[in-house]
């Protein structure tokens, strides 16, 4: 067991510099010279140098590589082209707002898609079955703006009840502890704040949630329909068990481990839409922030972001790993 | 003859299939708009009239005639660009689709079939690109090359090379072993002969599956990178574009503006996943399997 371990932190290793040193030689293929992107239009040739000596864009490009993952080691990740503040501190801010919606959206998603695949499981070829199935093929091909779109016309603007984007409202202070302002709020007491910050979470996590949710919900039908027919299952409900006890306790714990499986893959996901949420909410997250370092072509804001989200991904998808370990015992590695 | 056969297969399968059949004559009705969309539009969806700027369609008594779902904010008949604009995106999202297949059927079957250092290259790259975000990789080759509908089609051919590459090998590993297989290898025939003729046209199938979920994949992902900006330029009537334009204009109620191209999208997404699940369930009988 402890030989995987350090396996996977070996590939994974190996997958952090592969996309970093992936990333870094993509940026310096851009057709145009970076320099002199960032110094602006009406720069003479002596603040074009000035800037390249600055940013070492004249060194090799090992150096350059070296020299920048030296510094990220260090949790330096540069500074911005476009605000000159620091990679990291900006970064850090939108960690947490991104993190945040992309955990409550999955959270919404699995315990929809959960419940919702178990009872057409259970139910199967009735109205809810036919129903919930093709609102989960209908979940999965909404395209994510559209639908956060959508909610925000109807729920922001028809029917007022949700705010239409943002994280919090200007007014609000709130004491930070982790950056996760439902936790900060719910923590303090402040039953009131955390109302607001739920408001605020509400439509870009259903709107983020929803293709895990209906991926999900597809899986634990198909999964439990699968496991429902095993035999240990007639046995136990020919032992006069409890249907519920049936379902829960031994059908759903098998069914349950592709699921496992699928959260890794659903991270990525996730963050792909969030890419567009967050767009559309004005939610000051991460990968907002990356896509518009990319329009302005701010080159060490978008390789600091890449190589956050690498390791955001490299660290789901081991745990998933170790957790699908812990939960099959039949797996031994 | 195993060509034949599967194809066969999976036509009849896909008549039987409820889901699949609504999914497919989704797709001939896509196919069609996408051909004789542009004839039968009513207005040129490059035009412009700027006293007509955001007016609703039929269903309000602002209606001005003959721009049946409304105008834009440049005054372009919604109706027209929606028709334009399914050849922008349907086309594109297929022959994406249709390029990274190629690529990865190529890789896929080189990889499995040889094997070795190369083999384990491939798969490093492979995971390291399928385990990121779609729409992050692709904006990041959109990064290096540039915004624009020609860039994004190959950003997005790249994106989705990966998942055919992982069905193509993992079949050509199964094949690679069997009898037939190696009856060929000795009556000596070339390598080469082996992996077209007998390897390829037995991955159809799987790769026929992968295929069809990719393009709906590809075609939000493009639709996508429309909406960012970062895909389809002004004033192409892109569906994804159009939607963008419309997120600006929110507050003002315009609801029609985005509604409508985000219902041809989802159309043609739902079109691709349903038909997917329809192949994948008449091509794989062992339908218990829980798969991805």
């Amino acid at each position: 067991m402890t030989g995987y371990i350090i396996r996977r932190i070996g590939q994974g290793i190996l997958f952090i510099i592969l996309v970093s040193i992936g990333i870094f030689s993509m940026i310096r293929l851009t057709p145009g010279d970076p320099a002199q992107i960032m110094a602006g239009v009406q720069a003479t040739p002596e603040a074009i140098e000035r800037i390249r000596e600055e940013m070492g864009l004249d060194k090799p490009f090992w150096v350059q590589y070296g020299t920048w993952a030296k510094r990220a080691l260090h949790g330096d990740l540069g500074v911005s082209a476009e605000t000159k503040t620091p990679v990291s501190k900006e970064l850090r801010k939108r960690f947490a707002a991104t993190m945040e919606l992309t955990a409550v959206a999955m959270l919404f998603g699995t315990i929809a898609g959960v419940l919702a695949g178990i009872i057409a499981a259970v139910y199967r070829n009735s109205f809810f079955d036919y129903a919930s199935m093709f609102i989960a093929v209908f979940g999965l091909s909404v395209p994510v703006f559209w639908l956060g779109l959508l909610l925000l016309l109807i729920f922001g603007l028809f029917i007022p009840v949700f705010p239409l984007g943002g994280r919090v409202p200007g007014s609000m202070d709130i004491v930070h502890i982790t950056g996760f302002y439902a936790i900060d709020t719910l923590v303090q007491g402040d039953f009131e704040n955390f109302m607001v910050v739920i408001k605020y979470l509400f439509l870009p996590a259903i709107t983020l949630g929803t293709i895990p949710a209906a991926l999900i919900a597809r899986m634990t039908r198909s999964g439990m329909l699968e496991v429902l027919q095993a035999d240990y299952i007639r046995t136990a409900r020919s032992k006069g068990l409890p249907e519920r006890s049936v379902i829960f306790k031994h059908a759903l714990r098998n069914a349950l481990l592709p699921i496992v499986t699928v959260i890794g893959l659903n991270f990525a996901i996730l963050l792909a839409g969030a890419v567009l949420t967050e767009t559309i909410f004005s939610w000051p997250g991460m990968a907002r922030y990356i896509v518009r370092a990319v329009g302005v072509r701010d080159y060490p804001v978008i390789q600091g972001g890449i190589l956050v989200i690498a390791i955001m991904v490299l660290i789901v998808n081991t745990l998933i790993d170790i957790l699908y370990c812990i939960i099959d015992p039949r797996i031994v590695y | 003859m195993k060509r034949r056969g599967q194809i066969r297969e999976s036509l009849e399968g896909l008549w039987k299939h409820r889901s699949g059949l609504v999914g497919s004559l989704l797709l001939i009705g896509y196919l069609l708009l996408a051909i004789f969309g542009p004839l039968i539009a009513p207005q040129d969806p490059y035009a412009q009239d700027l006293s007509l700027s955001l007016r609703p369609g039929f269903w309000s008594h602002e209606y001005v005639p003959p721009y049946f779902l409304g105008t834009d904010l440049h005054g372009r008949d919604i109706l027209s660009r929606i028709l334009y604009g399914a050849r922008v995106t349907i086309g594109m999202g297929i022959v994406s689709v249709l390029v990274s297949t190629c690529l990865g059927l190529i890789l896929g079957i080189l990889g499995g079939y040889h094997g070795g250092l190369i083999d384990q290259c491939l798969m490093l790259i492979n995971d390291v690109m399928m385990s990121f975000p779609t729409i992050l990789l692709a904006i990041i080759f959109i990064a290096v090359f540039g915004p624009g509908l020609d860039k994004a089609l190959i950003a997005v051919a790249f994106v989705f090379t990966p998942r055919i590459v992982r069905v193509a090998r993992s079949a050509t590993l199964g094949i690679r072993e069997l009898d037939y297989i190696l009856a060929a290898r000795a009556a000596g025939v070339s390598t080469v002969m082996i992996q077209i003729r007998h390897i390829f046209p037995n991955l159809l199938a799987p790769v026929m599956v992968q295929a069809t979920f990719s393009m709906s994949q590809a075609i939000t992902t493009i639709a996508g990178l429309g909406f960012l900006g970062l895909g389809a330029q002004p004033p192409s009537p892109e569906w994804g574009a159009m939607l963008s334009d419309a997120l600006r204009y929110l507050l003002s109620r315009i609801w029609w503006y985005p509604f409508f191209p985000g219902l041809m999208i989802t159309g043609i997404v739902l079109g691709f996943n349903m038909t997917g699940d329809g192949l994948r369930d008449a091509l794989d009988p062992k339908l218990r399997r829980i798969r991805q």
